[in-house]
C-alpha cells in the first residue's frame, strides 16, 4: 500500500512537471491607454522591482493614446534614473508625469516608519513592560510538589 | 468555615476553574506544546484590532484601498493598529506552522488522535483562507493579483468554482464577497471548528512524546499551569506584536493597475507561486491540492502503531524533505520574476478599481466649472461601467458621488443655457440604485442623457476645437493662475517649502503664455507677476517668509486686475 502510495506522488509529481503544456498562455486584453502604461510601469517598479520592464512600460506610453495628456519631460528623466538604478526617484517622477504629487499619490505605496515620537516611545516601554510581565509568568509558573 | 468566605470563594463558587485543574503530563506546559495556544492567542489579537478596523474600511473597489489610507494618514494610531493587525496574522500563521510541525513529526496525529488531526487540517485551511482574503481585501497591487488568480482558478474549477466567479450574485463586487467571508464566515467557521479541537484535545489528552519519558520535571502539573503560562504568553506575543508594529509598520501597495503581473504574494504562498511560474494556474490548482492531500492522509501514511522517533525513520525522512522542497520552492520564489501568464486581461477586465487617472497638468489652466465638467464625465463613465457590469452597489456610491459633483457646477450651466441642467438628473440616478433590484437599462439611458448634456455645457465653455484663446480663455487661465497663488500661500503658511516651489513652478508655466498679452494691455501688471524671483526666494535655505507673502499679495492683485480687465 505504501509503495502504491508512493508511486501515485511520483505520478503527481511528474504531472505537475509536464504541466507547462497546459500552462495558461497570456491573454492580450487589449490595448492600454498612457496614462495606463506609467501606472503599469510603476506597479513593476513598487512590486517586483522590474527596471526592464518598466522602462518598457515608460517608452509605450510615450506612443500610446493619450500621450499628450503626460508629462514626457518626467516621463524621459524617469527613463535616465532607471538607467542609473534609481527606482525611488524614477517613481516619483513617474507619479509627476501622471500630474500626481508624489507625497499623495495613489500610485505610490504608502510607506510609515518609526518617528521616535512621544507616542511611538511610550508604546515601546508598553511593549517592553508587557514583554517583561509575560516572561515573569511564563517563568513562575512551576509545578506543583 | 473560612474557606466559603471571602472573595476567592465567592469566585470559587461561581467559577468553578478547579474542574480545570486535571493532571497533565509535564512536556504539555512547554512552550512547544503551548505553539497552538499561542496561535489562539493572535487570533484573539486578529480579532479584536479586526473589529476596529473594519470600522475604517469601504469594501467597494472604488474607495477600499483609499479607505486604508485614509486610516493611516488621517487618524493618529491608524498605523498602530493596522500593524497589529498584520503582525498579529504573521506570528498566528508562524505559530499555526510551527505547531503544525510539530505534531506532524511528534506523531501526535496517531490513533486515538486520527480524526483530531484532520480537524486541525481544516483550521490550518481556514487560517490559510483568512490570510488570503486579508491580503486581497486591502486592495493594493498584491491584493487585486490575487483576486485575478482567483478567478483564474474559478474559471479552471468550471461549475465548482462559481462562489469564486464575478458572475455569481453578479451585483456584489468579489472584494465584497471576500470581505464577508473575511470578516464573518471564515472567523465563525474556525471558531466552531476550534471548540471541537479543543474538546477533543480535552477528552483525549496530550499526546505523549515520541521518545521515552524521563523524569526531569517532577510534580504534579495541571492544565491550569498551562492556562496561566498562556495568559504569560499573551503578554509577551502582545508586547512583540507592540514592537513590530511601531518599528516595523506595513506599507499599503498601490491603488492597482489591471494589465500585469508586477507583484509576488506573501511568502505564505511563494512556495506554490514558484509551481505557478512552472506550470500556469493548474499548476497552483495542483499543487496546493497535492500538499493537501499530503496533509489528509498523514494518518494513512504513517499507520504504524508505534509514535517513537526511532521507529518511524522513514516517515520523518519524507515529512523533512517535503519540509525542504517546500522551503527551497518558497526560497526559489525570492529570485525568480513572476511570469505574465495569467493574462490578467479576461481575469482583470471585469474587476472594477478606481480609475484615478485624473491628470492635474492636463485641466491646468481651465476654469473651474471645465474642470468640473472632466470630473463628472468620469464619473458618468464609471457609472456606465457599473451598469454594464449589474454592479448595484457601486453604481450607487458612483450616483451620490455625481449629484455632488454636479452640485458646484450647475449654476454656471443654467446661466449659459437652463435647459441643460434639465438633463443633469443625479437625483433620479441616486434614487434608481435605492431600489434592491434597480432597473440598469433606464440607468443607462439616464447616463446618456447626462452624459449629452455635460458634453454640449463643455462645449460652451471652451468652445468646439478646446481652444482658450477666447476671452472666457483668458479669464479662466487667470482664475487658475490665482488658485496656484492661494496653493502657494497656504503652503508657505503649512512651512511646506517643497510644495511651495512646486506649486510656484507650475504658476510660471501657466503664467509664460499669458505674459505677452498682459504686457500688451498693461506693462505694470507683468511687473507683479514675477515667478522667477519668487521660486528663487522660495529656494532659499531661510526664506523671507514676509518678503514672499508680500510678493503673493501683489501677484493676486495683479491677477484679479488682469480678470477684470477681460471680463470688460
Amino acid at each position: 500500500m505504501r509503495y502504491r502510495f508512493v508511486l501515485v506522488l511520483a505520478g503527481l509529481m511528474l504531472g505537475l512537471w509536464v504541466a507547462p503544456v497546459f500552462g495558461h498562455a497570456a491573454d492580450e486584453g487589449g490595448v492600454a491607454n498612457a496614462a495606463t502604461e506609467v501606472k503599469q510601469a510603476i506597479a513593476f517598479l513598487e512590486g517586483t522591482k522590474d527596471i526592464e520592464a518598466a522602462e518598457m512600460k515608460i517608452k509605450d506610453a510615450m506612443n500610446a493614446e493619450g500621450s499628450e495628456d503626460l508629462n514626457k519631460d518626467k516621463l524621459n528623466q524617469a527613463l535616465g534614473t532607471l538607467k542609473k538604478q534609481d527606482v525611488e526617484t524614477a517613481k516619483k517622477l513617474l507619479a509627476e508625469s501622471l500630474g500626481k504629487d508624489p507625497q499623495t499619490a495613489e500610485e505610490l505605496t504608502l510607506r510609515s516608519s518609526y518617528t521616535g515620537s512621544a507616542l511611538n516611545n511610550g508604546l515601546l516601554l508598553a511593549a517592553c513592560v508587557l514583554i517583561l510581565i509575560g516572561g515573569t509568568v511564563v517563568f513562575k509558573v512551576k509545578a506543583s510538589h | 468555615m473560612s474557606q466559603d468566605k471571602g472573595l476567592k470563594a465567592w469566585f470559587r463558587q461561581r467559577f468553578p476553574l478547579a474542574t480545570f485543574g486535571y493532571e497533565v503530563p509535564p512536556h504539555a506546559n512547554t512552550f512547544l506544546f503551548s505553539l497552538g495556544g499561542i496561535t489562539m492567542i493572535s487570533v484573539v489579537i486578529l480579532v479584536v484590532t479586526g473589529i476596529i478596523l473594519a470600522q475604517f474600511y469601504s469594501p467597494n473597489p472604488e474607495t477600499a484601498n483609499q479607505s486604508i489610507r485614509i486610516l493611516l494618514t488621517q487618524y493618529r494610531m491608524g498605523s498602530f493598529i493596522r500593524g497589529l493587525h498584520a503582525w498579529a496574522a504573521q506570528i498566528a500563521v508562524i505559530s499555526l506552522l510551527l505547531h503544525l510541525l510539530r505534531v506532524l513529526f511528534y506523531g501526535s496525529y496517531k490513533k486515538p488522535r486520527e480524526i483530531n488531526w484532520l480537524i486541525g487540517v481544516v483550521l490550518f485551511v481556514l487560517m490559510v483562507g483568512l490570510f488570503f482574503t486579508g491580503t486581497v481585501i486591502k486592495w493594493d497591487q498584491e491584493g487585486f493579483e490575487a483576486l485575478s488568480h482567483t478567478i483564474a482558478v474559478s474559471k479552471l474549477l468550471g461549475p465548482l468554482g462559481f462562489y469564486l466567479s464575478p458572475t455569481f450574485i453578479s451585483n456584489i463586487s468579489l472584494l465584497g464577497k471576500f470581505f464577508t467571508l473575511h470578516l464573518s464566515l471564515l472567523p465563525i467557521l474556525l471558531m466552531v471548528v476550534l471548540v471541537i479541537h479543543l474538546y477533543l484535545i480535552k477528552m483525549l489528552k496530550v499526546s505523549p512524546l515520541p521518545w521515552e519519558p524521563s523524569n526531569l520535571n517532577p510534580g504534579k502539573h495541571t492544565f491550569v499551569q498551562h492556562f496561566y503560562k498562556l495568559i504569560g504568553y499573551f503578554f509577551v506575543v502582545l508586547g512583540l506584536i507592540f514592537i513590530l508594529s511601531v518599528l516595523f509598520p506595513p506599507e499599503l501597495g498601490p491603488v492597482p493597475v489591471k494589465g500585469v503581473e508586477a507583484s509576488k504574494p506573501p511568502w505564505l504562498f511563494m512556495g506554490i507561486f514558484s509551481i505557478e511560474n512552472w506550470a500556469g494556474i493548474p499548476g497552483l490548482v495542483w499543487g496546493s491540492l497535492v500538499v493537501f492531500a499530503l496533509l489528509i492522509l498523514v494518518p494513512v501514511i504513517d499507520r504504524g502503531k508505534s509514535q517513537l522517533f526511532r521507529d518511524r525513520k522513514a516517515v520523518v525522512s519524507l515529512y523533512t524533505i517535503i519540509c525542504l522542497v517546500m522551503a527551497g520552492l518558497t526560497l526559489y520564489a525570492y529570485v525568480t520574476k513572476p511570469k505574465q501568464h495569467i493574462g490578467m486581461g479576461s481575469e482583470g477586465k471585469n474587476i472594477p478599481i478606481a480609475d484615478n487617472t485624473k491628470d492635474i497638468e492636463s485641466q491646468k489652466g481651465q476654469p473651474p466649472v471645465v474642470k468640473g465638467i472632466n470630473e463628472s464625465l468620469g464619473i458618468v463613465n464609471q457609472l456606465k461601467t457599473a451598469v454594464a457590469n449589474k454592479d448595484a452597489v457601486n453604481a450607487k456610491t458612483l450616483a451620490a458621488k455625481l449629484d455632488e459633483a454636479l452640485d458646484p457646477i450647475k449654476k454656471d450651466i443654467k446661466a449659459k443655457d437652463p435647459d441643460l441642467v434639465n438633463d443633469l438628473k443625479s437625483d433620479d440616478l441616486i434614487d434608481l440604485f435605492k431600489d434592491a433590484s434597480p432597473d440598469f437599462a433606464k440607468a443607462n439611458s439616464l447616463l446618456d442623457s447626462i452624459q449629452k448634456a455635460l458634453e454640449k455645457a463643455k462645449d460652451m465653455f471652451t468652445g468646439a476645437t478646446g481652444s482658450m484663446a477666447t476671452k472666457d480663455g483668458m479669464a479662466g487661465k487667470l482664475s487658475a493662475a490665482m488658485d496656484l497663488v492661494d496653493q502657494i500661500k497656504d503652503a508657505v503658511k503649512d512651512k511646506d517649502m517643497t510644495k511651495a516651489s512646486s506649486k510656484a513652478g507650475d504658476l510660471d508655466k501657466a503664467l509664460d503664455p499669458l505674459k505677452d498679452d498682459l504686457k500688451s494691455k498693461d506693462p505694470s501688471l507683468v511687473k507683479d507677476l514675477d515667478t522667477d524671483s519668487l521660486m528663487d526666494m522660495l529656494k532659499d535655505a531661510s526664506p523671507d517668509i514676509a518678503k514672499i507673502n508680500s510678493m503673493l499679495d501683489a501677484m493676486d492683485k495683479a491677477l484679479d486686475k488682469a480678470k477684470d480687465m477681460y471680463a470688460k
